[in-house]
């Protein structure tokens, strides 16, 4: 155990090649192409020990100390826990649609944990964002839980020259939700609905908006990479509307971080839920199930579609809305078989 | 703003709601108008008014609608401002629905009868509803609540939807819908200031909603244009800007309470029963879900510029809210 230490005293990612995450890893990678040989079992207890290993690389990475130091918490005790965690979601200054950046610094030296130590993602192409101006960018939709949208904007905000702000368009059922609702709000996330992307539109920002929506993070492991419906053509009428260029941007990588084997809606609806995922992994560990698996990531962005202006008339031909949606999945859809071709391993960088 | 022929034969009716209290001040000061007429049961009673012809009339009693027609057709009424929906949830929904929506009926028919030209009516964003549904900046086309379960929003839902029938059966009446935001400022009292004369506020635990203002100065200040200007159609009277709900109660002072809304519906219901809580527990949906309104309109077509962000007529509020404290406490 004494490699613990050593671990995050190398560089960056080279503690993938811990003996117990190689294993789990390959054990995963053997699953993915042969789901006939899973043993649960065993996962389970590689899982298990995997997680031990990750707590002290944590530890060992100092997230949580960055982040408390974030929130500037003082000696955690059970009230003062209690009253940081009501306290934290509480904002002084929020813009006029309610993204706090005070706290979103705050928590982002965890997604910049996320971003660079565990999901490794490595980004293409992020010269293709404007220095300024409306953009709408337009990615596949992956991974029960979305880790994608806050990876994407991470990487706009760390890479970009211009450190942009991303904003993103959210289903409504979040909003229902305690906690998460707020949440989403106060790290700029806004409901998916035409009017607010709009009015995003017209004063000058970038947004991201997933026409998967539902359906893409709750697709079947089976159908991974594979491109659900755009809605009905939502992005694109707004790109038209508001003549902001389109960003497609793939995603690889998301798909793996929670292998969904079945999804429950009779769970669902008590819960408020759109689905019930099951992995391998949740429920069966409980809350552990929920981390997700630590897959390498690419993200690439494409160059930006333009469209021509058209008139209101032509807005409202949903013949030539659909058309161009479907251009644009099979645009995305085209750079994830590319990056997918180029991968070579699920997990590791190499 | 004023041209002297629209000045001529001005009535209000409510004297007693914060809109109606400061339009009548305003119209006494207004050196233009020669004399305007107030209808209400009780004459007002702040200040001393030269100007004003007091009414004594009862909206809710039977044939008060050929009454009221009678009474304009008498005066030479040519604008009619409806200031009578209520601030503030009533302990007796069934007199709030008859004054609110009778009322507006009985009003509206003798708009019809009386042949008047002007109707500004003082209604509410509130009749948007609150939900996670909503867009953050909800416009004038957005649809009303469908099923309200608070009294006091259904009742206002119902008066709107006559008004709108009106609007659409009777073209030669030009009419102006207000929706105000909430009211706030140091004379306004409804329930959202009333939730802060208390020390301790409970909130609904995981849910901090954006909450938007308009100061009464800007508020009367939007009456008084769609009093006296050609402006048909709906307006929101919203200050710009939002602030969460959290940061408000901090700002004022207040000891935040978070409680669970599975709890928290039936025990501010009891209060409310019981005469310590300033709403009933259906009115909770509006401090947890969005109900921002989009003042565009307004800016654009009534030119009208809110002297107050939402955040500043807060901090007037807040500001005479610890004065009155401070005053009590010596």
């Amino acid at each position: 155990m004494g490699t613990v230490k050593s671990i995050a005293q190398k560089k960056k990612g080279s503690f993938w090649d811990h003996k117990i995450l190689r294993e789990l890893a390959e054990e995963l990678e053997r699953y993915y192409s042969d789901p006939s040989s899973f043993d649960p079992k065993k996962l389970e207890a590689l899982a298990f020990e995997f997680f031990n290993e990750l707590k002290k690389v944590l530890k060992e990475v100092g997230v949580l100390s960055q982040m408390k130091q974030g929130l500037k918490s003082k000696a955690p005790t059970a009230f003062g826990f209690l009253k940081k965690a009501l306290h934290l979601i509480q904002s002084d200054e929020v813009d006029d649609f309610g993204l706090d950046r005070k706290f979103e610094l705050s928590i982002k030296p965890f997604f910049d944990f996320l971003f660079t130590h565990y999901f490794r993602v490595s980004v293409s192409g992020i010269e293709n964002i404007p220095n300024e101006g409306r953009a709408l960018v337009v990615a596949n939709h992956s991974g029960v839980l979305p880790y994608d949208a806050a990876m994407i904007k991470i990487a706009i905000f760390n890479e970009h020259p211009a450190r942009r702000e991303l904003r993103f368009l959210v289903d409504d059922f979040v909003f229902h939700f305690p906690f998460l609702g707020i949440l989403m709000n106060r790290i700029g996330g806004v409901r998916a609905c035409p009017e607010n992307a709009e009015r995003l539109l017209k004063s000058d920002e970038l947004i991201a908006v997933f026409p998967e929506g539902i359906k893409g993070i709750s697709k079947k492991f089976s159908d991974r990479y594979r491109l659900q419906r755009f809605g009905r053509g939502g992005a694109v009428r707004l790109a038209f509307k508001t003549q902001s260029p389109i960003i497609p941007v793939a995603v690889v990588g998301a798909e793996e971080i929670h292998p969904l084997l079945y999804k429950s809606t009779t769970l669902a609806r008590p819960l408020g839920i759109p689905f019930f995922p099951v992995t391998p992994t949740f429920p069966w560990l409980g809350p552990l199930g929920a981390i997700p698996l630590p897959t390498k990531w690419t993200i690439q962005i494409g160059k930006p579609i333009t469209y021509p202006s058209i008139t209101s008339r032509e807005i409202n031909d949903g013949i030539l809305i659909n058309r161009e949606t479907e251009k644009l999945r099979e645009t995305i859809q085209k750079m994830v078989l590319e990056l997918l071709k180029e991968r070579r391993s699920v997990f590791f960088s190499d | 703003m004023s041209t002297s022929l629209k000045t001529e034969g001005l009535v209000v009716v409510g004297a007693h709601t914060i809109l109606g209290e400061l339009l009548i001040e305003k119209l006494e000061a207004n050196p233009d108008i020669e004399k305007f007429w107030v209808i209400d049961l009780h004459p007002p009673t702040r200040g001393k008014f030269k100007k004003l012809q007091f009414i004594k009339m009862n909206l809710t009693q039977p044939a008060a609608d050929a009454l009221l027609a009678e009474k304009l057709k008498e005066i030479g009424a040519k604008t009619l401002v409806h200031c009578a929906l209520k601030n503030n949830p009533s302990h007796n929904p069934g007199d709030a629905h008859e004054l609110e929506v009778i009322g507006t009926i009985n009003i509206l028919s003798a708009l019809k009868a009386a042949q008047l030209t002007k109707f500004v009516v003082c209604s509410t964003t509130m009749v948007y509803g609150a939900s996670p549904k909503n867009p953050n900046y909800i416009s004038e086309s957005a649809p009303l609540a469908s099923h309200p379960e608070s009294h006091f929003v259904r009742d206002k839902v119902d008066a709107e939807k006559q008004i709108a029938a009106l609007q659409s059966d009777e073209p030669t009446i030009k009419v102006s819908v207000l929706r105000f935001a909430l009211i706030v400022g140091p004379r306004s009292e409804n329930y959202f200031t009333e939730l802060l004369r208390r020390p301790i506020v409970p909130t609904l635990l995981g849910y901090d909603p954006l909450l938007q203002f308009i100061h009464e100065e800007d508020a009367v200040y939007a009456l008084l244009l769609a009093t006296f200007g050609d402006y048909a159609g709906v307006f929101n009277i919203v200050g710009k800007g939002v602030i969460p709900l959290s940061y408000a109660l901090r700002e004022a002072g207040k000891i935040n309470f978070p409680v669970a809304p599975f709890f928290a519906y039936p025990f501010i219901q009891v209060l409310w029963n019981f005469n310590i809580s300033s709403m009933p527990g259906k009115l909770l949906d509006y401090f947890r879900y969005l109900w921002v309104a989009d003042g565009e309109k307004a800016r654009e077509v009534m030119k009208f510029n809110p002297k107050y962000s939402s955040k500043e007529a807060f901090l007037d509020l807040a500001k005479n809210v610890r004065i009155q404290e401070f005053s009590w406490a010596q």
